[in-house]
């Protein structure tokens, strides 16, 4: 019984890091070797957030700090930045996830905009101060709109189609509380 | 709050703790050591992309033969217009083709009779495009030719018209090409009739803008800019694009190499190049003739 659960969180954990590669593969494609005038949201950046308050368990630190580094290396970003500042905002909302679960959708969206936008603020100023030229402001804030924008998206794809709710079934405990 | 949980907790979280802490700290490390020695950092950065994006490749083309083929779905729909276009372009092609032949007659006796010897020095190798920078801040190529193939940093690299970019980051089987259009692209060139230096300032934009021109009443938009060879970062006479006023008035660079599609690289082989080989020896130049140093050098001892 509980090998079973364990291998079927392993399997979840798994599932994550294999979105995350298939993230990253989509775009290394060289489909457009233009300068963009717009900048999308960061996938990976949503989906992990995502993740982390609606199913905390399958990204253990190990597998976001490992998947954030290697998109640093590969993506040619600066190496561990990203990574840094993903690994403290994804603990930091995974510790407050039973209470986010509990909590209106607009608190829960004003707290990850308000990390979204700290962790766009945070590796600004990292770079400024390490005197590292810091990507174009524009075109990272609208990429840090763009990924706020995308989360209630994501989520709303997660609850419709995936049918992942708030309370997780397989942690009986946060269940019974909410009951 | 439920107390089993609480409880269950309690054994772990300190250690939990402990991880988060030392996992945190080795990423600002892996950061702060990539500020202080940049060159090594980089070097094991193109040593990882080597490892993995070869890998990449089998499942690269499908994905992109599928994703080229929705982009171009469009352009299916009118292909009877189109044939019969281009028909019609072929037969101006045509005459365009007789013209150029005759041409290169008369240019060939007009070289014989200058006795002009073309540089030698400038044979190449023509990489395939791997994958992008993969960030919308970064302009860069991957090529499927490395150290194996002799790529050596800071080599030229063009399509078939004009400049692309700078070789940064080589492999034992890929190497990265960083765009003339990146943001810390510089490129020392010249406006070729007013023959004035001036400096390709990547900005992350498809058309960088000329800084440093010294007089810019003698420059006319359509001017052409060629690499100058000042610094020695790339020879002398390579075509970089022409020149084009923005809306703004500033002084940009219409680059000559199709952007859009590229595919094929060359990379030109040169013997005058410039090591980056420390970090400081881009402040302080140093003679390094003969020296066959750098990140190339690097990675096959390695």
């Amino acid at each position: 019984m509980i090998d079973r659960r364990a291998a079927a969180l392993l399997l979840k954990q798994l599932l994550y890091i294999g979105i995350g590669l298939i993230i990253i593969f989509y775009q290394l494609l060289p489909l457009r070797t233009t300068p963009p005038t717009w900048v999308g949201p960061d996938l990976l950046m949503a989906i992990t957030i995502v993740y982390a308050i609606r199913r905390p368990a399958y990204i253990p630190i190990g597998s976001v700090a490992l998947l954030f580094l290697f998109s640093d290396f590969i993506l040619h970003r600066p190496p561990g930045l990203m990574s840094l500042f993903m690994v403290i905002s994804c603990e930091w909302l995974k510790r407050r996830s039973q209470h986010l679960r509990v909590a209106t959708f607009g608190v829960e969206w004003l707290t990850i905009a308000l990390v979204i936008i700290m962790q766009a603020m945070g590796s600004h100023f990292l770079l400024t101060l390490t005197m590292a030229p810091p990507p174009p402001a524009g075109l990272s804030a609208m990429q840090t709109v763009g990924t706020i924008l995308l989360y209630p998206v994501l989520t709303g794809l997660a609850h419709h189609l995936l049918g992942i709710h708030k309370s997780p079934t397989d942690d009986d405990s946060i269940l019974r509380y909410r009951l | 709050m439920p107390q089993d949980l609480r409880q269950s907790d309690e054994f772990t979280r300190p250690l939990r703790r402990i991880l988060q802490a030392v996992i945190i700290l080795c990423l600002l490390g892996v950061f702060m050591v990539w500020r202080i020695d940049s060159p090594r950092v980089e070097r094991f950065r193109s040593h990882v992309i080597d490892r993995v994006m070869p890998s990449f490749t089998w499942a690269m083309a499908p994905v992109m033969a599928i994703t080229e083929l929705a982009l171009n779905f469009q352009s299916y729909q009118n292909l009877y217009e189109q044939n019969q276009e281009l028909r019609r372009e072929l037969q101006q092609m045509k005459s365009w083709k007789e013209a150029a032949l005759q041409l290169e007659q008369e240019n060939a006796r007009l070289l014989d009779l200058n006795k002009v010897r073309l540089d030698p020095d400038l044979t190449r190798v023509t990489g395939v495009v791997l994958a992008d920078s993969g960030s919308p801040f970064r302009q860069s190529v991957l090529l499927n030719v490395g150290a194996r193939d002799g790529i050596l940093d800071g080599w030229a690299t063009m399509d078939g018209l004009g400049l692309v970019g700078r070789i940064s980051g080589v492999g034992a089987k890929s190497s990265r090409v960083i765009l003339l259009t990146d943001a810390s692209s510089r490129i020392p060139a010249s406006i070729e009739p007013s023959g004035q230096s001036v400096l390709i300032v990547g900005d992350n934009t498809l058309a960088p803008p000329i800084d440093f021109i010294e007089n810019p009443e003698l420059v006319r938009p359509g001017d052409r800019i060629v690499s100058s060879g000042d610094g020695k970062v790339f020879p002398p006479g390579l075509l970089i694009g022409q020149v084009a006023k923005d809306p703004g008035g500033r002084l940009r660079v219409r680059l000559a190499a199709d952007y859009e599609r590229l595919k094929f690289l060359r990379v030109l082989r040169s013997k005058s190049r410039r090591d980056v080989d420390g970090p400081g020896t881009l402040v302080a130049p140093r003679h390094t003739s003969g020296r066959l140093t750098g990140a190339a050098a690097g990675v096959l001892n390695d």
